[in-house]
């Protein structure tokens, strides 16, 4: 479980805060996605969740515990991190490149070994890709290979930034499904950082709608449809249902 | 000429074991040296600009005046040379690692911080091995400038193909002196294409178009 109790950040040289009051309890087992335009303060919430940015007052509290008073780079290591740009290391074989962080966390060859046979199974990729390099694959591929990438310690929560974002449409549509399967068959917390709305619509479970800082509302697809709750909302549903 | 350099073989292959001996002393330390002071600026930056202030302002200083300067404390010979060359290598190693490092794709340094590693586990893991086609062009760089300035060497009797040229010029023998000079330049030529190959290696390795 998270809680996200009254936080707030402010950049200085901005007309308005990154984080403006946020208050959310994301249950486990739920895929949120956070929806909204850039500069609203989606991605520095979930860098906030994950310790990348730190905050200038309220509370972070991941089970049960405030993330204050865990090392950045601990709690790091049991949430898995995925961006639009997947960052998979060119100098790394596909297998090395999923094995990373079990490799910090020391686990035995074997176990790593089974481990990235797994995953590569979860995605469908055949076994000849272990050792080949991420500039031999699709982006397709390798935004999947990225994902199971942060899915490979088997962490409890998982962040999600605009992953499809780079990704033909078609492509995002199967990477979506696929998402939406990884996530039924466990019980992890993914979030889910958005600019689409359909996207954020199709896979959450809930959204959180946010603008300039603020959660303009935090419902599922179906509450938010029938009671859009600020004039933000009524203008972006107009937008993309009309 | 050909006939001196037959009959004086060995003269020159002394020279070129000598200064071999000399370039491959230096461009060792002057490597290490320099992945110590890339750390440090890494860590404390403000120490960069202070660092690259000291050494553009000695390399701009002529070897001669270096070496005079250094005689007195470290007397003649290949102790003096490897330190001036050495000082003078930092110019060109210090700049191309930074460079390298900085030139790794920010993404795929946010990715690593995300995962959780540590600011040095990101720097060896992955950096540095990124960094390392470039880095590597400046080690070539600074071996092909140390066996071209270490012909001056020999002018402190640090030894080395300097010593023919030196004595060529001296002794008014132009066998020495073009036999000395076509030396350097083969070393230098062939040093710098096993860099090239090395680098290019690295570049298909790691992805980065070469």
């Amino acid at each position: 479980m998270i809680e996200i109790k009254d936080v707030y950040k402010k950049y200085e040289n901005s007309s308005y805060p990154a984080l403006d009051h946020i208050n959310l309890t994301i249950n486990d087992g739920e895929l949120i996605t956070v929806l909204g335009t850039s500069g609203c303060g989606k991605t520095t919430l979930i860098k906030a969740i994950n310790k990348l940015h730190d905050i200038d007052s309220g509370e972070i509290i991941i089970d049960h515990k405030n993330i204050n008073d865990v090392d950045g780079v601990a709690l790091r290591r049991t949430i898995g991190y995925v961006i639009q740009q997947v960052g998979l290391f060119p100098h790394m074989t596909i297998a090395e490149n999923i094995a990373t962080i079990p490799e910090l966390l020391k686990w035995e060859k074997d176990r790593i070994n089974k481990r990235v046979d797994e995953l590569l199974e979860m995605i469908d990729l055949p076994k000849e890709y272990k050792n080949r390099y991420p500039r031999e694959l699709s982006g397709g591929q390798q935004q999947r290979v990225g994902l199971v990438r942060a899915l490979a310690a088997d962490p409890h929560i998982v962040l999600l930034d605009e992953p499809f974002g780079a990704i033909d449409a078609i492509t995002r549509e199967h990477l979506q499904d696929e998402l939406i399967r990884i996530h039924k068959n466990g019980n992890k917390i993914f979030i889910f950082v958005t600019h689409d709305l359909n996207e954020a619509f199709k896979l959450g479970d809930k959204v959180i709608i946010m603008d300039k800082g603020r959660v303009e509302q935090f419902d599922t697809p179906d509450h938010i449809k029938a009671h859009p709750a600020t004039p933000f909302v009524k203008k972006l549903l107009g937008v993309a249902y009309d | 000429m050909i006939k001196y350099w037959i009959e004086h073989y060995d003269k020159f292959m002394v020279g070129l074991v000598e200064h071999l001996q000399l370039t491959v002393i230096t461009v060792f330390i002057s490597i290490i040296i320099s992945l110590l002071i890339t750390l440090l600026i890494r860590k404390y930056k403000r120490v960069q600009i202070i660092v690259n202030g000291i050494f553009s302002g000695l390399y701009s200083i002529p070897s001669l005046a270096l070496f005079a300067m250094l005689i007195p404390f470290t007397g003649l010979g290949l102790e003096t040379a490897v330190i001036v060359l050495v000082i003078y290598n930092q110019y060109i190693l210090v700049r191309t690692n930074i460079a390298g490092l900085d030139q790794v794709d920010s993404h795929i340094i946010e990715a690593a911080k995300g995962m959780g590693m540590t600011d040095f586990q990101i720097l060896y893991k992955v950096q540095f091995p990124l960094a390392l086609p470039i880095i590597f062009g400046g080690i070539r760089l600074a071996t092909i400038s140390t066996i071209s300035i270490g012909t001056i060497a020999a002018g402190i009797g640090a030894g080395g193909l300097g010593r023919l040229l030196f004595e060529g010029l001296r002794q008014m023998n132009q066998a020495k002196v073009v036999g000395g000079t076509i030396l350097v330049i083969i070393l230098s030529i062939s040093i710098g294409r096993i860099f090239e190959i090395i680098e290019n290696n690295l570049k298909k390795n790691f992805g980065l178009k070469s």
